[in-house]
């Protein structure tokens, strides 16, 4: 069909093609990729948060959702975005766990982390959240390392009107958002949907010892639109694009090394995708997004006068991507996939990498995989990425599942892989200096040489289930992982005098310092003098651990999910860090508690404890602990209007220790909703 | 492959009326056929019945399609007129008054035409199949449905008819109407909330490729089946539909067309389909973590009104 001709479709609208009901063809809708595969057929441990979930949990943040999945523990300091980790190895940023949003990739080419706060979407825009509680290079390529989280935004073809959703709270919270979508017999069908927030996140905490710390206030707008044409039954072209801009005031009132600063963030993406549909289990894809990120932080530090210590986090970042998939079913037996995909990203960050120019690399990456069913109950499933990475080169993930059905709701799963990941740009091209005039006068992160990607060979075995008669979701699971070349940031010192050697205790030199290093005379006079921290493959370990869910819904009751993990971490000796084998709880729970009561009242608890754990780097320990969040709603007006008012309190026990138990502590929240539409 | 369609039913018509010229000792009749277009669904009908049609020693004639012109001759000498579809029964209507039987078209749309023509000698093999045969589908492949949803447009439907039918598969029933598409997702939405299925109805506005997808979707996030009306919506996503094939009506016409004499026709009153097939999207079932019996048990419990 010419081009012509397909807009022509487009054009022409809906009602010029209602001619025979029976017989003309309809849009293939569902496709194998639109619908969320069955925990009970697919080849690795996968948990889905349904829209009923999102709303209950009363979560206003797209991360905090994550505690509602196995095995997960998430977690907000007051200098930087919120941090997400499966199975502990978590730190301030999260670039083990690749995130997407309706198949584009969102982790700062930077840090290879997830800006939470600064993702142009909302909870409100999600139709459902699915995540691979696992590595899966083979699906995903290189930094699907600790697991994939997939955001699925809610189609604008299932919405209608316009509505306005507001949420007022104490301590100068809000969130005040609209939807509009275009009229329903139109030949495009979109949405836009907007919002603006502010949060007090941190309040200064002063600890035992009369220390201030740093505190943290966000300020976002969101704009989002989503645009899908049907340009003929086969064809769909979808259009996305969204921006994200705000504030982020931080620092310590009255503090010379962290003053008070308006950290300014703003993230913009375009994302096209064309879609060819062949069948349910057939279907060509072509996809490009665009995405960048734009951070101003700066301050001065005073603490050493007559020094005024210039120092920024500036950075701009960008990602272009371009990818084509196609699916397809041979027999009854045999279905495959395969595609291709070229990724370019850039970055400049003056401070960061020592340099005005901006750094760029290009990877390009093949997948497939084949799902073979020589017996009628068992599924084989070979799949492999081989990524073309920029900096590390050819890398091949495979992996291998088993997938044996004992009833038609219920099958035993064994899956075994191997997964990458490559170095972020940061840990492989840091050089973050503070300079005063032509001088370095610090060196901060510093990147490695020839480091090698981090590596996981997995396994696993699985049972998942569906009791339908008892409205009964259940998975189980055992893992065990093995970890070599783990990238850390490990410190180091520069000699201040060219005869000094190491220490005996295992303290090392670092490489080194490019030309203009001239430290600073404290720093010189400071314990074993100017330091640095320089990333490095630090270690091998074995990670081991299991975890069950369970779901259980009766309609006109309600639904409970339950979920817990117990995970044990064996680090080899050759791993620096002593926080490491405690960087995951030995036990993680969630339950989400929905009950359905008369007058079409709701109600909803949540509830996720951990055990005692440690977060790396910027983290430090955080206790034992457990936090309660209450939703109370009440639906009204027409059914289907999706009207409701609600009031969610959050940590209804108190403030608790969060990331780092000596310096932050996250704040109760209590705020009403309101969710109108007409 | 539409043009090969084509010319196969001109084949086939052809060699009726070859058949027609060489046995004169039989009268039999002047069946002239109009199709809605050459190819697809209205061209596999008019060839299974033109084939039909003169084996039974009628004279089956191509009267046109309206995109090319009718054949008014051959339609004004016709002692039966047989209409494919929506576009070939009006262009038939507005010519000479001949016992015209509709097939390949809807009860709404044939109704409405009756209504315009009320002096014709007129009447229609419909493809609406009965409602109790639409929920018997869908006790079939989802045995534990209690509260099937409905959604009706602005043709609105026999409402009365649904209920009933509903109430003897021990199906308690949600019904809305809407006027509008604008009031689609919102309608979809009551229904589904309160309903463990949906029964798609062939309403021509909720029928519309745009229509059809948001219903698609929308079900698919309430989680929700869909028991269709055409194997295309099978296709499309939703979970089985029970339909009638052209082939299926053609022959409904031809058992019809056994009885009558070979030189008077008594139009029969309008009529739905007897026979039927079905469809089933097993990977859609797969999703929404059904488990549904094979076709052919499916074909079972629909004629003997069983439940699993």
């Amino acid at each position: 069909m010419s081009v012509r001709r397909l807009f022509r479709f487009a054009v022409l609208g809906p009602g010029a093609l209602a001619a025979d009901a029976f017989f003309d063809d309809i849009p293939i809708v569902l496709t194998a990729s639109r619908m969320a595969q069955s925990p009970v057929d697919a080849p690795v441990a996968v948990t889905i948060i349904d829209r009923e979930m999102i709303t209950a949990s009363g979560f206003t943040e797209i991360h905090d959702l994550m505690r509602l999945v196995p095995g997960f523990m998430v977690a907000d300091w007051a200098d930087g975005s919120p941090s997400v980790a499966n199975h502990g190895l978590g730190d301030a940023y999260d670039r083990r766990i690749k995130v997407m949003i309706d198949g584009r990739t969102v982790n700062s080419p930077l840090w290879g982390n997830t800006n939470w706060q600064d993702l142009p979407l909302r909870v409100d825009d999600l139709e459902r959240v699915e995540v691979v509680r696992g590595p899966n290079g083979a699906a995903y390529g290189v930094n699907a390392f600790q697991a994939v989280i997939n955001l699925i935004t809610r189609s604008p073809s299932t919405e209608s009107g316009a509505r306005v959703i507001s949420r007022l709270g104490e301590d100068g919270f809000y969130d005040h958002g609209f939807r509009a979508n275009g009229s329903a017999d139109a030949a495009i069908d979109w949405r836009l949907s907007g919002s603006h927030r502010r949060a007090v996140n941190f309040r200064n905490y002063v600890d035992d010892g009369g220390e201030v710390n740093p505190r943290e206030t966000i300020t976002r707008s969101v704009l989002n639109l989503s645009a899908t044409a049907q340009l003929s039954t086969r064809d769909e072209l979808g259009l996305m694009l969204g921006i994200s801009d705000g504030t982020s005031d931080r620092g310590i009132p009255g503090d010379l090394e962290e003053p008070l600063r308006e950290d300014k963030s703003r993230s913009n993406f375009l994302h096209l995708t064309w879609r060819r549909s062949f069948a349910v289990d057939s279907e060509l894809t072509v996809q490009y997004y665009h995405q960048d990120e734009r951070m101003r932080a700066a301050w001065v530090n005073t603490r050493y006068p007559p020094l005024v210590i210039p120092l920024d986090m500036n950075s701009d970042v960008r990602r272009d991507d371009l990818e084509v998939q196609y699916s397809t079913t041979l027999s009854p037996t045999w279905r495959f996939m395969v595609g291709a995909g070229v990724r370019r990203e850039a970055a400049r960050a003056a401070s960061m990498f020592n340099t005005r120019g901006t750094l760029s690399g290009t990877s390009s990456q093949l997948f497939g995989s084949v799902v073979w069913s020589p017996v009628e109950h068992l599924k084989v499933d070979l799949g492999g990425t081989l990524e073309d990475h920029h900096y590390s080169g050819p890398l091949f993930s495979p992996r291998f599942a088993l997938n044996y059905a004992l009833t038609p709701e219920s099958a035993l799963r064994l899956s075994a892989g191997v997964s990458y990941r490559t170095p972020s740009l940061v840990e492989s091209n840091a050089e973050q200096v503070v300079r005063i005039g032509s001088q370095i006068k610090q060196l901060f992160l510093r990147a490695g040489d020839d480091m090698q990607p981090e590596r996981v060979r997995h396994i696993e075995i699985g049972y998942a289930a569906m009791f339908r008669e008892l409205g009964l979701g259940l998975d189980v699971r055992a893992f065990h992982k093995h970890y070599t070349d783990y990238i850390d940031d490990q410190r180091c010192f520069y000699p201040r005098q060219p005869w000094e050697r190491p220490l005996p205790s295992g303290e090392r030199f670092c490489p080194p310092a490019p030309s203009g290093y001239a430290p600073f005379e404290y720093d010189l006079r400071d314990g074993r003098g100017p330091r640095s921290f320089l990333f490095q493959n630090a270690g091998t370990f074995n990670m081991t651990g299991a975890e069950f869910s369970v779901d259980w819904h009766r309609p006109g009751w309600g639904r409970i999910v339950l979920s817990q993990a117990v995970i044990d971490i064996n680090a080899g000796k050759d791993v620096p860090d002593p926080d490491f084998d405690t960087s995951a709880p030995t036990s993680i729970t969630s339950l989400l508690l929905m009950k359905d009561l008369p007058g079409r009242w709701r109600a909803s608890m949540g509830y996720y404890r951990h055990a005692v754990m440690n977060w790396l780097n910027d983290g430090d320990r955080v206790p034992e602990q457990g936090r309660f969040d209450l939703r109370l709603a009440r639906s009204f007006g027409e059914p289907g209007s999706g009207n409701e008012v609600a009031v969610v309190a959050q940590s209804v026990g108190g403030r608790y220790a969060d990331f780092h138990e000596g310096r932050y502590r996250h704040e109760p929240r209590l705020f009403a909703s309101l969710n109108l539409s007409w | 492959m539409c043009r090969g369609w084509g010319l196969r039913v001109r084949i086939w018509l052809l060699a009726g009326l070859l058949l027609g010229l060489v046995l004169p000792a039989r009268a039999g009749l002047d069946v002239a056929v109009v199709v809605s277009q050459r190819g697809g669904a209205h061209a596999a009908f008019a060839q299974a019945f033109s084939r039909a049609a003169a084996g039974l020693g009628h004279r089956v004639l191509d009267a046109g399609t309206p995109a090319e012109g009718l054949d008014d001759v051959a339609l004004a000498r016709a002692d039966l007129v047989v209409a494919s579809g929506d576009a070939a029964l009006s262009a038939a209507l507005r010519l000479n008054p001949r016992p015209t039987l509709a097939a390949m078209i809807g009860q709404a749309r044939f109704d409405a035409l009756r209504m315009a023509h009320p002096d014709r000698p007129l009447s229609a093999f419909t493809l609406d199949q009965p409602a109790e045969r639409q929920f018997r589908l869908l006790k079939a492949v989802l045995p534990d449905a209690r509260r099937a949803g409905v959604l009706l447009g602005p043709e609105r439907g026999d409402r009365v008819d649904l209920e009933r039918a509903a109430a003897a598969s021990g199906l308690d029933l949600f019904v809305r109407v809407i006027g509008d598409e604008a009031e689609l997702i919102r309608g979809l939405e009551a229904v589904l909330r309160d309903s463990d299925s949906l029964i798609a109805v062939p309403d021509a506005m909720l029928s519309s490729p745009s229509a059809a997808r948001s219903i698609l979707l929308t079900s698919y996030r309430f989680q929700k089946p869909i028991v269709a009306f055409s194997r295309a919506y099978v296709d499309a996503g939703a979970l089985a539909a029970i339909f009638t094939t052209p082939e299926q009506v053609a022959a409904d016409l031809i058992a019809w067309l056994r009885l009558q004499k070979d030189e008077s026709v008594q139009l029969p009153p309008p009529r739905g389909p007897a026979s039927f097939d079905i469809a089933v999207n097993r990977q859609v079932a797969r999703a929404l973590g059904l488990s549904v019996a094979d076709d052919a048990e499916l074909l079972r419990l629909i004629a003997t009104g069983d439940q699993p």
